[in-house]
């Protein structure tokens, strides 16, 4: 299908935006034109201050999320593989996971200060249950045969693991990350909402309250287009990892 | 009078990934009676099963006429009742639940009492509140015949229903749709890859061509019914028969194999 | 004895709490900064009693609920179009593959903007960031139905429109009950989120609130409260799931 044709949607979207707001059918404070936001963003884009204030959040989450990994997937193929570690970490996990984490930035603050730290924390909490989880489920879902056979082959606990464990466990694992990615995103922006000096959560919450109204949608665009940008590059990383699934396309 | 009759029916499909046209079905013209056990017989991707789906009402022909009772086939319909290999029952609804599901005359009272009367014609009184999930593969067929026999089409449509069970559970399930037939004779369109079965229970054998499916041959097959399965395995005649449509057979299967270089 | 296998099935999460409590205690930390399980406990007890926890609970799940409901309804149905209708799809997708991935904490300041700081903000503010993905699961749910089940209840005579109720919507419910799931979570996450920085009631805004007045054990009070509502909420849901989804076949 053109290109065209598959951007009808998102052009008649812009469109009717630019159509209303130049019509004045809505306050035009509250709602300036598509394209004067967009000029707005390409203007805090070009003299730095959109692109240091995500470098910041992009810096706090990148932390908080690697953290999550490197701890949260090694664990999860723990509970998975081992009883004893499933008993324990079990219950913490599933009790935590639904709870919103964010009702413990009042913590994280009084711990960790105003600064980076108790974003970075917040964000680990917050990414490390999906995580977690999903490895253990892949890790649990691997079939027996798959394990039996390398077994017979002679692999041993740590070469299973890498050979036949984690590969089968891959395609669980990424969509454990996708919605960590998704949760960790929204956690740094509104922790930076809530108390930060810096960030585009802060940009976007203090130009609101300063009735600087271009200037916050232009920092709403900003965060939108990283949004899209990590999950389009996730899916390409997954794409690659998983060329193997049977899946064949992977939505 | 003819109750099936297919024209020069084609069909192709596009590959998507390869951007081609894949011609499934190519010129078939076949023809089924009153009351006639048909069984349509070829190698693996011969368009045995797009052939019935087509006579179904569910993927259109891409070319040539099909006709049920003189009439064109325009979409599925209640007239021609459809038993698949897998998936033909409804998971979320018990075994009384998924056979009376296409009864719709009656009070309630008689579509109950007649779907019982089918779970117990396929030997299966007693689960009906069961869910397809506790049942054996064999069971979970049985019940997907009684559904369909239960409104009482006059044609059946078959699609390799008894190929996902093991050998002994097929045996018996042929015998019981054997005896099914015997008590009330429907016209029956039945697609498989075995040549036993097909001896065992039609009237007439099509025998397919590798794709683009084609109608190779036809061959009647002779034997008086009521039939007996264990009969007809070590009965001479039967014995040549299938050995004359595996032959056949044979041909088409090497040829799809060499022509195509493997799936 | 029941109460003794509930213990040591979850001794880890009880160890939480004892090692919460002792470190407490100990000294380490100022007392405000992280006052006692037990005291923690007395404050929700205080809070309850005046009704004060009541209210904030019962107006933070009603505005969830409310906003998730919403989301369900809209969300599924536009999922369920979508894969019933090719042209739907092609003019929807974009649109959703677009903003789907935008973080729904940007959705917050632009909410309270155009709708203020009160309860039908936030409902929106709900609806709006979990609609989408419940649509893109409900959309996938409805296009991995088995064919041969359409098929089935066609050839038994059923016109489109009795087969999507009777069998399409059982068949993906799985997958949309399982969608829905997330969405709540999700809901939470914004819902605490959004009552923490605007508004004058609610468990978030009783978080904030309490922050700003240096009353941390009453803070702690709430973020317990949260944390147990949360918990329950998704159990009651996984509950309901189980029940209505009690016909699976039983996978790993």
């Amino acid at each position: 299908m053109s290109w065209l044709s598959r951007s009808t949607s998102l052009l008649l979207l812009a469109g009717s935006w630019e159509a209303l707001a130049r019509l004045g059918c809505f306050n035009p404070v509250l709602f300036p034109p598509a394209t004067v936001i967009a000029g707005r963003l390409v203007r805090l884009a070009a003299d730095g201050t959109l692109p240091a204030a995500a470098a910041v959040s992009l810096a706090r989450m990148g932390v908080g999320f690697a953290l999550a990994l490197v701890i949260g997937l090694p664990l999860g193929v723990a509970m998975g593989r081992w009883k004893p570690v499933e008993g324990f970490f079990g219950p913490i996990f599933a009790f935590g996971f639904p709870v919103p984490k964010v009702a413990l930035i009042p913590v994280f603050l009084l711990f960790f200060g105003l600064g980076h730290a108790s974003k970075i924390a917040l964000v680990f909490a917050d990414a490390l249950f999906p995580v977690a989880l999903s490895a253990y489920h892949g890790v649990r879902a691997v079939e027996r045969q798959l394990v039996w056979s390398a077994r017979a082959m002679g692999d041993s606990e740590p070469g299973l693991l890498r050979r036949v464990v984690w590969p089968a466990a891959l395609p669980s694992v990424f969509t454990g990350i996708r919605l960590g990615l998704v949760v960790a995103l929204i956690v740094v922006f509104i922790s930076e909402m809530v108390a930060a000096g810096s960030g585009l959560g802060h940009v976007m919450i203090l130009s609101a309250r300063n009735f600087k109204i271009v200037d916050m949608y232009a920092a709403i665009l900003s965060i939108g287009l990283i949004g899209f940008g990590l999950d389009r590059a996730l899916l390409g990383i997954r794409r690659r990892a998983l060329r193997w699934h049977e899946g064949g396309a992977v939505p | 009078m003819e109750r099936v009759a297919l024209r020069g029916v084609s069909k192709s499909f596009r590959d998507a990934r390869r951007g081609v046209e894949v011609a499934a079905l190519e010129n078939c013209n076949l023809a089924v009676s009153d009351r006639e056990f048909v069984s349509i017989l070829g190698p693996s991707g011969c368009g045995k099963s797009t052939l019935l789906y087509i006579v179904a009402g569910f993927i259109p022909a891409g070319a040539g006429e099909v006709l049920v009772d003189g009439r064109p086939v325009t979409g599925p319909g209640r007239d021609r009742g459809i038993v698949f290999q897998e998936y033909a029952l409804f998971p979320w609804q018990t075994v009384l639940d998924n056979v009376r599901y296409g009864i719709r005359e009656g009070s309630p009272a008689e579509r109950d009492a007649r779907a019982r009367e089918f779970i117990a014609k396929v030997g299966l009184a007693g689960f009906e509140r069961h869910y397809p999930r506790e049942l054996s593969g064999g069971m979970k067929q049985r019940v997907a015949l009684a559904r369909t026999l239960a409104y009482d089409p006059d044609i059946l449509l078959m699609d390799e229903p008894f190929g996902a069970l093991d050998t002994q559970t097929r045996l018996l399930m042929q015998e019981e749709l054997l005896r099914i037939w015997e008590a009330n004779q429907k016209t029956i369109l039945f697609v498989t890859h075995s040549v036993e079965e097909a001896v065992v229970l039609s009237d007439r054998v099509v025998v397919m061509t590798a794709r683009p499916g084609t109608v190779k041959r036809s061959v009647n097959i002779p034997f008086k019914r009521p039939r007996l399965v264990e009969t007809l395995m070590h009965d001479v005649e039967a014995m040549e028969l299938r050995a004359d449509l595996w032959q056949l057979v044979k041909e088409e299967v090497l040829r799809a194999g060499g022509a195509a270089g493997g799936p | 004895m029941r109460g003794w296998r509930l213990l040591s099935r979850n001794y880890s999460l009880a160890l939480l709490l004892v090692g919460w409590e002792v470190v407490a205690r100990s000294g380490l930390f100022a007392r405000d900064i992280l006052p006692p399980f037990t005291t923690t406990l007395a404050r929700t007890a205080d809070l309850l009693r005046d009704g004060e926890l009541e209210r904030h609970v019962l107006f933070s799940l009603a505005r969830q609920a409310s906003g998730l409901l919403l989301a369900v309804v809209a969300g599924v149905s536009l999922g369920v179009l979508m894969a019933w209708s090719r042209r739907v799809r092609d003019f929807f997708e974009p649109l959703l593959m677009l903003t789907n991935p935008i973080p729904k904490a940007a959705l917050i300041p632009l909410f309270m903007l155009w709708f203020g700081i009160g309860t039908f903000s936030k409902i929106m503010l709900i609806c709006a960031g979990t609609v989408i993905p419940i649509v893109i699961s409900a959309f996938h749910a409805v296009a991995d139905v088995n064919r041969n089940h359409i098929w089935s209840a066609r050839a038994m005579g059923d016109g489109p429109l009795r087969t999507l109720v009777r069998v399409v919507l059982p068949a993906a419910s799985p997958q949309i009950l399982s969608g829905i799931r997330l969405g709540l979570i999700v809901s939470l996450i914004v819902l605490v989120g959004s009552e923490m920085l605007a508004g004058r009631e609610g468990l978030g805004w009783l978080i904030a609130y309490t922050m700003e007045t240096g009353a941390y054990d009453l803070t702690y009070a709430a973020i317990l409260t949260i944390a147990i509502v949360g918990f329950c909420y998704d159990r009651l849901f996984l509950l309901l799931m189980g029940r209505l989804l009690a016909w699976q076949e039983r996978a790993a």
